[in-house]
């Protein structure tokens, strides 16, 4: 009885932290289309769901977990694995109530070797490993899409000159949809299977599936419809940083800035590279606004994206450590308990960001301090500047 | 001696040539497909304003074409692996 309680309580958590993945990605894929108003807000996000919703069921690859190579994984327990995903969770809610663009999945494997520290020791950590899937992609993902980025947007300009023809931004609106479906659709395919990946985890360790199983339906059905969710209900704080504070994303800027993001993702995923999609999105946004002659960058926004970066992966994993200490070797009455200290504390921090509520009405309601180049997508920021 | 440890360790943690061949195949989508489209639209709004109509909307369809079949050859690589 006890045992199916630990697995149900480890479900849920699995869920969670995918639909926290969810929202706070929804920028990857969105950001840029809500800031240009190639889409409405709302409109964005449920199209960002659906095809979420729709990559999470394309590709079932969850034979290579997150946490493959990483870690010994045959110290891995449920206990280990709840307090990873609860490690991840904190540290995705943090980035986002700063609305700071962060990668989940660095969270996630943060939280990993946190827990796994703490259970069975540093020699359970391949530190080499660490090194070639979290460290050296971390540093080369925004640099290969700022530059793949920065270059299609200055030839763009030069080739379609939208500065002297202004109606071609509703042609490079419309190519937005095109590039943010496809970088949404590559969202899901990678994204959801994290979660389908510890979820199976959890039912391995728990002698209810095979090694090397394929996951039952429900689980996929779930996490699909988990990350759908989070994606759809918007994180509208990372969607405005992503958006408005990083650089002005003029139209052509945006599609550029997509199309570089679902080149780079779909190449890395085909070649095996395990870049982060939002360091992939992030980087492009940046070169977006170096490729562009006239644009501004904020840099101290890009220096703090950068700074939450370097600290996701310790940060998940003292979190993780702190919770693998209470509850590795205990019961489910541990975890149950901590558990629910966490949903206390993850709907404070809800509450706490309700003082300065960002939602889908005033996302785009943001003026660039260094004084913004408006036009007419952002008619919030024609009357700030006027 | 120092260099060839460098690239050594270097290899130790990265696959150089998935990296070369990562960053290759990205720039010639990403910049290829956006060039492609700047095309199209630039061919567009010529059309739009009576030059050479004709052509032009030619040179968008044949831009149309082939962003259609790079994303799709790019779609199916992926899903196909």
């Amino acid at each position: 009885m006890h045992d199916v309680v630990l697995l149900t309580v480890v479900v849920i958590t699995a869920l969670t932290f995918d639909f926290t993945n969810g929202f706070h990605d929804t920028a990857n894929a969105m950001a840029t289309s809500i800031a240009t108003g190639a889409l409405k807000p709302k409109a964005a996000v449920a199209l960002s769901a659906v095809l979420n919703l729709v990559g999470a069921f394309l590709s079932i690859k969850v034979a290579a977990t997150i946490a493959g190579g990483i870690v010994d994984s045959t110290v891995i327990t449920l206990p280990i694995v709840f307090a990873a995903l609860l490690g991840a969770i904190a540290w995705n809610i943090a980035t986002w109530s700063f609305g700071l663009p962060s990668s989940s999945s660095h969270a996630l494997i943060g939280g990993v070797i946190g827990a796994t520290f703490v259970a069975a020791g540093a020699s359970a950590i391949h530190g080499s490993s660490v090194v070639a899937k979290v460290i050296v992609p971390a540093v080369l993902a925004p640099i290969i899409a700022g530059i793949v980025s920065a270059l299609a947007t200055r030839l763009t300009y030069q080739l379609a000159r939208p500065d002297e023809h202004s109606e071609s931004r509703r042609y490079f609106r419309l190519g937005q949809l095109a590039s943010a479906s496809l970088v949404s659709l590559a969202h899901g395919t990678n994204d959801a299977q994290k979660t389908m990946g510890v979820v199976t985890l959890a039912l391995i360790a728990d002698h209810r599936l095979q090694p090397g199983g394929d996951p039952p339906f429900w689980v996929i059905l779930a996490c699909a419809v988990a990350i759908a969710a989070g994606t759809y209900l918007g994180g509208w704080r990372v969607v405005r940083t992503m958006g408005h504070r990083i650089t002005h994303i003029d139209a052509p800027q945006g599609f550029t800035a997509q199309t570089a993001a679902a080149a780079v993702l779909l190449s890395a995923s085909q070649g095996g590279l395990p870049l982060s999609t939002t360091h992939i999105t992030s980087g492009s946004v940046v070169g977006s606004g170096l490729g562009r002659k006239d644009a501004h960058i904020q840099w101290r926004m890009v220096g703090s994206m950068a700074i939450a970066w370097v600290l996701t992966l310790p940060a998940a994993a003292v979190v993780a450590a702190g919770i693998g200490w209470i509850v590795d070797g205990g019961g489910t009455v541990q975890v149950v308990s901590v558990g629910v200290v966490s949903m206390v504390l993850l709907a404070a921090v809800w509450w706490w960001s309700r003082r300065h509520p960002v939602t889908a009405n005033n996302v785009n309601d943001w003026s660039d301090p260094a004084g913004a180049i408006v036009d007419d997508a952002h008619p919030m920021l024609t009357e700030r500047a006027s | 001696m120092a260099g060839r440890a460098g690239v050594d360790q270097a290899a130790e943690y990265l696959d150089i040539a998935v990296l070369r061949n990562v960053f290759i195949v990205s720039l010639v989508a990403g910049v290829g497909l956006s060039i492609l489209f700047a095309i199209g639209v630039r061919s567009m709004i010529r059309a739009d304003h009576g030059e050479a109509v004709t052509a032009n909307r030619a040179v968008v369809g044949i831009c149309l074409v082939l962003m259609t079949g790079v994303v799709g050859l790019g779609l199916w690589a992926v899903l196909a692996k």
